[in-house]
């Protein structure tokens, strides 16, 4: 007899309640509710003060580790942990704000799966929430499916390069894991690992600006982004007498703090800069010490680069001759001295000469011995620490097709995906069709071309996305699977990119909001599913490799927890006098390139689009200090700060053509147009506009963040692999500014 | 103690970490900032600068809107601080009319739904988030806003520009201007580019009606229409007040 | 007025049942759809009209809300569909979210009324389970609070003072916590909800804490005199 039965009576119930009035029998909390427990502890009185919480910001790479304040299991107040050489005590407009983000309504709770088979933007899914056992269950089950149709490789996944989503595309036997780096640092990845660090090894992001004398960027605006490290070493380095000097079309926030902005032609950077190394070549103004020691294919150089006049790169540049010939004297002679770089810079996925460009930075580097110096660009200083490998054995990986849908095996160096061209791979289905997708925190506006991108993934039979917005993109998934925010995760964070010496941050999560998922968790459990156990790391190899590294540290979390978060290793800096490249030198002619096939040596060659009569501007995409991509968007006070993105125009071009500010304009492309609203500058080229970057969101489901401002990358056009090729780009990057628009009142 | 901020101009970064701060800190209603950092222009294309500036409540030494404000809802601390009491502010807006600075801003969305409110900077006296301090000076990245004894801070001020003097214009704002402020401006530019006016070193104020007429003759005949209206709602708070009793 | 509530013909201890009892049933009612809830539905939307009847004749618009719910027939994946997008994540975006918090002044989740909300059940003796992954103002917990209130109360039994106390706290939780936003996400809930069922079931939420806000006036009403 009971409720759920559905045979109590009235008469039933009062009798049974009668005699059983403080039982909990019929009141039953445990099978659907349970939620509050009784305790002890919580009878004693209500939470007063504060609870610290340590953890590492996840806005961006640079991983400012913060001290959270607890109050009743909420987080109130954020402040950067004063131990790490990082954060050094303080956040970003981004970091105090990501609260937001942690409580944020909008946010994906459950997995979710749809009902309605029609897909589209602003179609309704028809979402309905099932568990995660579920969720799992259809991914494995559809990939299972693909794997025994069309083969493994028919399953692309897009998502960043960690190595446990290498792990998983080799598992499965998919060589598709299109990873974002075409449009983000491929360049600066494939310059210095051929010249510096090896292949495979990667870039430094590392610089320490704070103690050069003399600092040049190209496009570099690492300071106008809110790096708070750099823009407090930029700071300081100014009070303590250096000079800087910034290259840029628009007058971006590091040039307002600049002794000379020189408004540069944009993606002509590679010609001053050959310019530059001719003039301290030939003038022998180059540190003798460092080329001898430390470097090889100095010779090839000097005779690559005597085309290479100063009046030569006048003519291309607009930078006058003479202010070429001051600067490189000044640069090679005022010690020590640095070009400043890190992604989308003019030596970043930008130009048909950015990876020449971003080659030519580290030249101009090595030539004034500020590789791994102080005053220079640092290489890594991390930890040194057990590698999960030699814990986790896996067998052997299947053999797939080494085909790529993005043609990416077409490039010897970069196998990491590209943003450019997938979408057409997959329309053209060529070389084979693809049907599934597993995609993990990228959103359609963070391509080129996104509507591109959206054609071809309506084109397939199922998408999975895990994120932590509802974003456009989920709009076209099948399976939803909700990952948390940095906030509610756990760990220890190797201080990576910007690290003089080595440091770990201890991350101590609060208690989940939701049914999220950690996606490296949820990629196991697909494993898993599809019966593939033996890919999924033994938990015990796990716990000794977690052990491992404590031993390493020398320390445990407990005590790192007492010493404020931050465990420090050893912070003398040992100048580097080898390097990861075969030579074990800076190969300034790299052996890589020669031996892949490209010409080792920059040289210019002609930029992939010129303003015309008919598009008489050029496309400038820079960040603002407030936004992260298209991460921040759903923050409330940051939209209330810059409600919408805008774009810049020289004063006396907007006059021409009758455009006030705060107009709204269309600025159109080739490959499409979008309305913004002007404002009008005189901290500009007149044949440049420029548009900052992260807004145009479709996604209703980001409420505060949808239909604010536009997305300067539907500007931008995507490529076939054949349109790529024609670029002799070793990196082969998305060219985001080789663009050419015209702007029109709307 | 006299409290005091240094803002540096030239150390400021464009990056919002302060006003975000002191919004989260002092539960500042949306749409509403205290704090806000402005861009401005100067030169032509393509010798043209950018400077960011921050403006907020300078905490006069004799404030023109304490002087303003009919019922004392704003009163000058001990600590050098300019503070608020909502509760007795009637909403009227001398405060800013009075502020040589245009500082004090009407919260229309409070005001609307529950009783009149300014939002101006106070110190951080009244913080939210559990913080101590000064929430934008805690939260500034760059060292452009520094929290110190006012006595201090001129020290401070005037070893920078000491040590910088082709770099610093030779001035402290805020050291003399309208009698002296609680905050002050160091700059590599002229204060005039970045909209920190020549506000002269008189006080402003210790009456409102006449000292507005001095400061700034042009709007004599607004300043004595203000006026006019204090009286009027003075006289028609004070027969209201008799009514009720 | 609805203070009629027929408490005066049965022993307070019973009516105490009663009324967890009701509140079990309806947080039961918005549970997420599963097979084996919609089958269990009629049963327990029986008993709560059982519960509901023998109230008295204040509660005939909550019963009559009872009733016409139980005429019709839901398919399973509608409700789903809905309650997926009124209250978890929908398309354009969620409309109706069951959480305090939503209808407060600041767009944040886990702000101020869950930190009240949390205290209150601290005060209480009553700490999160560390299993659940909801926060504090969650309908849901809300509810559960006040089944332990009436559990509680039900524990003193006929000790006066003590179940005074304990009814004065239902009130108060019951009007400053869960009646103020619950009236609002009625509303949301009924202008978005296409499939019916969660509309009535808001509307039956919300006649529910009304009609038991008075019995609990009145009680105390009495207490005082």
């Amino acid at each position: 007899m009971g409720v759920k039965d559905n045979t109590l009576s009235r008469r039933d119930f009062l009798k049974f309640s009668g005699g059983l009035l403080a039982s909990s029998f019929m009141l039953d909390l445990d099978s659907d509710l349970g939620f509050l427990v009784p305790s002890a502890e919580a009878a004693a009185k209500p939470e007063k003060g504060e609870k610290k919480l340590y953890g590492e910001c996840g806005i961006c790479s640079m991983g400012c580790a913060y001290i959270a304040y607890v109050q009743n299991g909420r987080i109130v107040r954020l402040e950067g942990n004063p131990k790490d050489q990082i954060a050094e005590g303080k956040l970003c407009v981004k970091g105090y704000s990501s609260l937001n983000i942690l409580y944020d309504p909008d946010r994906l709770k459950y997995p979710m799966k749809r009902t309605n088979p029609q897909k589209g933007i602003g179609v309704d899914p028809k979402w309905v929430k099932i568990t995660w056992d579920e969720a799992i269950g259809m991914v494995a089950k559809k990939f299972k499916e693909v794997i025994a149709k069309d083969g493994p490789q028919a399953i692309v996944i897009f998502a960043r390069g960690k190595p446990h989503l290498k792990h998983f595309a080799k598992s499965i036997g998919t060589p598709n894991l299109i990873i974002h780096n075409s449009a983000c640092d491929v360049t600066h990845d494939i310059a210095w690992e051929s010249m510096v660090t090896g292949e495979g090894k990667g870039r430094p992001f590392t610089g320490d600006y704070e103690n050069s004398r003399y600092i040049l960027s190209f496009g570099w605006d690492g300071p106008g982004k809110s790096k708070n490290k750099w823009g407090r070493a930029i700071n300081n380095a100014l009070e303590k007498g250096a000079k800087l000097v910034v290259f840029d079309p628009r007058l971006s926030i590091t040039a307002s703090k600049a002794h000379e902005w020189i408004p540069i032609k944009p993606g002509t950077d590679l010609a001053v800069l050959l310019a530059m190394i001719r003039t301290i070549i030939n003038e022998n103004l180059f540190d003798q010490e460092f080329i001898s020691n430390y470097t090889t294919g100095f010779n090839e150089l000097k005779v690559r680069v005597q085309q290479y006049t100063p009046e030569w790169a006048e003519k291309i540049s607009d930078v006058p001759a003479g202010k070429i010939v001051r600067i490189a004297r000044e640069f090679a002679t005022t010690k020590p001295a640095v070009v400043a770089s890190h992604k989308r810079d003019a030596g970043g996925p930008l130009y048909s000469n950015s990876f020449r460009t971003a080659q030519c930075f580290i030249i101009m580097n090595t030539l004034v011995g500020s590789i791994d110096r102080p005053g220079g660009r640092i290489l890594d200083r991390k930890p040194k620490l057990p590698k999960e490998d030699e814990f986790v054995k896996y067998p052997e990986y299947p053999k797939g097709v080494k085909e790529r849908i993005d043609g990416m095996e077409k490039y010897p160096l970069t196998k990491k995906g590209n943003f450019s061209t997938v979408a057409q791979g997959i329309l053209s289905k060529k070389p084979y069709p693809v049907k599934a997708a597993l995609i993990w925190k990228y959103n359609l506006p963070s391509f080129p071309n996104r509507l591109r991108l959206e054609e071809a993934l309506k084109t397939l039979d199922f998408i999975a996305v895990s994120d932590i917005y509802p974003t456009e993109l989920t709009e076209l998934a099948d399976v939803v699977l909700p990952e948390g925010t940095f906030f509610e995760g756990k760990g220890l964070k190797e201080r990576k990119f910007h690290a003089m010496y080595p440091q770990m941050a201890l991350v101590e999560g609060i208690k989940p909001l939701y049914d999220t998922k950690g996606f490296k968790d949820v990629l196991y459990s697909i494993l898993e599913k599809m019966g593939l156990k033996e890919y999924v790391p033994d938990k015990e190899a796990l716990k000794a490799f977690s052990k491992a590294k404590d031993e390493a540290l020398g320390t445990t979390k407990e005590e790192i927890r007492s010493n404020g978060g931050i465990w420090t290793g050893d912070k003398t800096f040992k100048p580097k006098t080898e390097f990861g490249t075969p030579s074990k030198k800076i190969e300034l002619s790299p052996s890589l390139l020669k031996e892949k096939g490209f010409d080792p040596l920059p040289y210019w060659i002609e930029p992939k689009v010129m303003p015309n009569k008919e598009y008489p501007y050029r496309l400038i995409i820079y960040r603002t200090p407030w936004q992260r991509m298209m991460k921040t968007q759903n923050i409330p006070v940051l939209m209330e700060i810059y409600p919408e993105n805008t774009v810049t125009i020289h004063s006396k071009e907007a006059e021409k053509l009758n455009i006030k500010e705060g107009d709204y304009i269309w600025v159109e492309s080739t490959t499409g147009k979008i309305k913004v609203k002007a404002h009008l500058s005189e901290g500009i080229r007149p044949d440049c506009v420029a548009i900052d970057h992260g807004f145009g969101h479709r996604g209703k489901g980001m409420t505060v963040a949808f239909g604010k401002g536009s997305n300067e990358g539907d500007l931008v056009p995507d490529m076939t692999i054949g349109e790529m090729l024609k670029n002799p780009d070793p990196a082969a990057n998305s060219m985001w500014n080789e663009v050419v628009l015209k702007i029109y009142k709307a | 103690m006299k409290k005091s901020l240094l803002i540096d101009i030239s150390k400021c970064l464009a990056c919002y970490s302060c006003t975000v701060a002191c919004k989260s800190a002092n539960g500042v209603t949306k749409g509403s900032f205290r704090t806000f950092v402005h861009p401005y222009e100067s030169g032509a294309y393509p010798n043209v600068r950018i400077n960011y500036a921050k403006h907020f409540c300078k905490h006069c030494k004799e404030p023109a809107c304490v002087a303003a404000c009919p019922v004392q809802a704003l009163y000058k601390t001990e600590e050098g601080s300019v503070e608020y009491n909502n509760k007795k502010c009637i909403g009227c807006r001398y405060c800013m009319y009075a502020c040589p600075f245009s500082v004090p801003l009407f919260d229309w969305h409070k005001s609307q739904i529950e009783k009149p409110l300014i939002q101006k900077c106070d110190f951080c006296a009244h913080r939210v988030d559990g913080g101590k301090g000064l929430a934008c000076a805690q939260a500034c990245p760059y060292g452009a806003i520094m929290e110190g004894e006012l006595d201090k801070m001129l020290e401070e001020a005037r070893s920078r520009i000491q040590n910088r003097p082709d770099f610093y214009i030779d001035h402290i704002y805020g050291e003399k201007e309208v009698g002296g402020t609680s905050v002050l401006y160091l700059s590599s530019r002229p204060f005039g580019e970045v909209a920190l006016a020549d506000v002269g070193a008189k006080p402003v104020a210790t009456r409102s009606e006449t000292s507005m007429a001095g400061m700034l003759p042009g709007v004599t005949i607004l300043a004595l229409f203000l006026a006019g209206i204090r009286w009027v709602s003075h006289r028609r708070e004070e027969l209201s007040k008799g009514k009720e009793e | 007025m609805q203070n009629n509530i027929n408490y005066r013909s049965r022993d307070s201890s019973e009516i105490t049942y009663l009324r967890a009892f009701a509140y079990r049933t309806l947080a039961h009612c918005f549970i997420y759809p599963s097979k084996s809830w919609i089958s269990e539905l009629p049963g327990w939307l029986n008993t709560l009209s059982s519960i509901l009847e023998d109230f008295g004749p204040s509660t005939e618009a909550v019963v009559k809300t009872v009733e016409e719910i139980r005429k019709e027939k839901y398919s399973l994946q509608t409700l789903q569909i809905e309650y997926t997008r009124l209250f978890i994540n929908g398309a354009p975006s969620v409309l109706a979210p069951p959480y305090a918090s939503a209808y407060s002044e600041e767009r944040w989740f886990y702000g101020p009324p869950a930190i009240r909300a949390l205290h209150t059940y601290q005060k209480a003796g009553l700490a999160f389970s560390p299993k659940s992954r909801e926060m504090p103002d969650y309908l849901l917990v809300e509810l559960e609070f006040m089944i332990h209130l009436c559990q509680n109360e039900m524990k003193v039994g006929k000790s006066y003072g003590e179940a005074s106390d304990i009814r004065e706290e239902q009130h108060c939780f019951l009007t400053e916590q869960l009646m103020p936003w619950v009236s609002v996400w009625r509303g949301y809930v009924e202008t978005s909800d296409r499939a019916g069922f969660y509309a009535k079931l808001a509307a039956l939420i919300n006649e529910w804490l009304k009609t038991d806000a008075v019995y609990l006036e009145n009680t105390g009403e009495r207490s005082i005199a």
